[in-house]
């Protein structure tokens, strides 16, 4: 089959360089954004959430989350795991065939506030 | 009349943007653009589909032989097993909040040749002998420095609703009636453009920072990898709006991609 196909290099050459060295090249897809949001959630001490974001591709997409914890003030990548004695902040993400679900799980006696970003990809979380 | 929001736009140092649907190229934050020739993305180099069994003692090692001959970026997701089922989908951790990073028995590895996954007694629901299913990428690119630029940090929207773009296929794919999945790239789709990359070495057991200019709290891809080790394992960081940090141990690197998509 012929090579046709799209070339963009970031240094040297475009006909000659290296695939390393192109910043878009039809050979090697890119990462392709579908939907992406944020909010926010309150979880109670010795309490589970969970957050359900549509995205009605009919299959399971790979998805990206971060999480800032109120009390922290800075993002972090799910998933994020805290464990001490009695206490523990979870939180975790997984997709469906219909939907990207983020799980939060707050033990010991103090709720906390997580926010969300969430990026759910074009691309295939299971081939 | 809006103008079409897709088109290539020649900039002083010359090169072609890309922006989003919606979003005027000329105009909008870097965030917007789906392509630039003046930032990196990341290349998809291969989609794996492997698998193995939850031992009884010890851990099962796939292995994925890519030959790149460079440390490279991963993803790795569990796909479930045959015992938790397999319609859910997990990032870089099992059913368990059990993270796929060096801390952990769950451990992948990334070498200049291979990815090696560490499937434990204790993986997941622990069921020995069930067969566990991931679905592994691999990008083309490597961790050399890319040094961070801003072209347009402003929010600034075309607030085009006009289905003006660019759209390429994969290689032996149609461009016009292909699937949206079988796109290299897309005006209708985000992406994950590249602030800054690079590789940071520790001298002192200490927390570092990598500063960024970005002035909110970015998306990042980060790994860890120990003095004397010749692979990295998927790791996690504090994002911050002017900087990433980790803790390192003396001799560690830290290799990291910070994207120009903002959290929250």
């Amino acid at each position: 089959m012929a090579d046709y196909g799209f070339r963009i290099s970031k240094t040297g050459d475009v006909k000659t360089c290296d695939d390393l060295d192109t910043s878009v090249n039809s050979k090697y897809s890119l990462l392709k954004g579908k939907l992406s949001g944020s909010g926010n959630i309150t979880v109670g001490g010795d309490d589970i959430q969970t957050v359900t974001v549509a995205h009605s591709l009919g299959y399971i997409p790979f998805a990206q989350v971060y999480i800032k914890l109120n009390s922290e003030g800075f993002w972090r990548e799910s998933p994020l795991y805290f464990a001490g004695m009695g206490v523990g902040t979870f939180a975790n993400h997984y997709c469906n065939t219909g939907n990207l679900y983020i799980r939060f799980e707050q033990y010991g006696s103090s709720s906390e506030t997580f926010y969300y970003q969430y990026f759910i990809y074009l691309d295939k979380g299971d081939l | 009349m809006a103008r079409p929001q897709d088109y290539f736009n020649y900039m002083g140092d010359y090169g072609a943007a890309v922006s989003q649907k919606g979003y005027d190229v000329k105009t909008c934050a870097d965030r917007f653009l789906v392509y630039s020739s003046a930032f990196q993305t990341l290349k998809i180099f291969n989609t794996y589909s492997v698998s193995t069994t939850i031992p009884a003692s010890g851990d099962n090692t796939i292995t994925i032989n890519h030959n790149l001959g460079y440390l490279a970026p991963f993803i790795v997701l569990y796909n479930g097993s045959s015992s938790i089922g397999t319609s859910n989908t997990y990032f870089f951790c099992d059913s368990y909040f059990s993270s796929f990073t060096q801390d952990y028995w769950n451990n992948c590895r990334q070498y200049t040749d291979k990815l090696e996954i560490d499937v434990s007694s204790f993986f997941d629901d622990g069921t020995t002998g069930a067969t566990v299913y991931f679905t592994v990428y691999i990008f083309l690119d490597d961790f050399r420095t890319v040094a961070e630029q801003n072209i347009n940090t402003s929010t600034t929207s075309g607030a085009s609703s006009n289905d003006y773009g660019i759209r390429i296929s994969k290689s032996g794919y149609d461009v016009k009636t292909c699937a949206d999945i079988d796109c290299v790239l897309s005006s209708s789709f985000f992406n994950q453009i590249i602030n800054k990359k690079g590789i940071l070495t520790s001298t002192a057991d200490d927390l570092y920072s990598i500063s960024h200019n970005l002035s909110y709290f970015p998306s990042v891809l980060v790994y860890y990898r120990s003095s004397g080790n010749s692979y990295m394992n998927y790791d996690t960081s504090i994002i911050q709006n002017n900087s990433i940090q980790r803790f390192l141990y003396n001799g560690d690197k830290l290799y990291y991609i910070i994207f120009k998509q903002k959290n929250g």
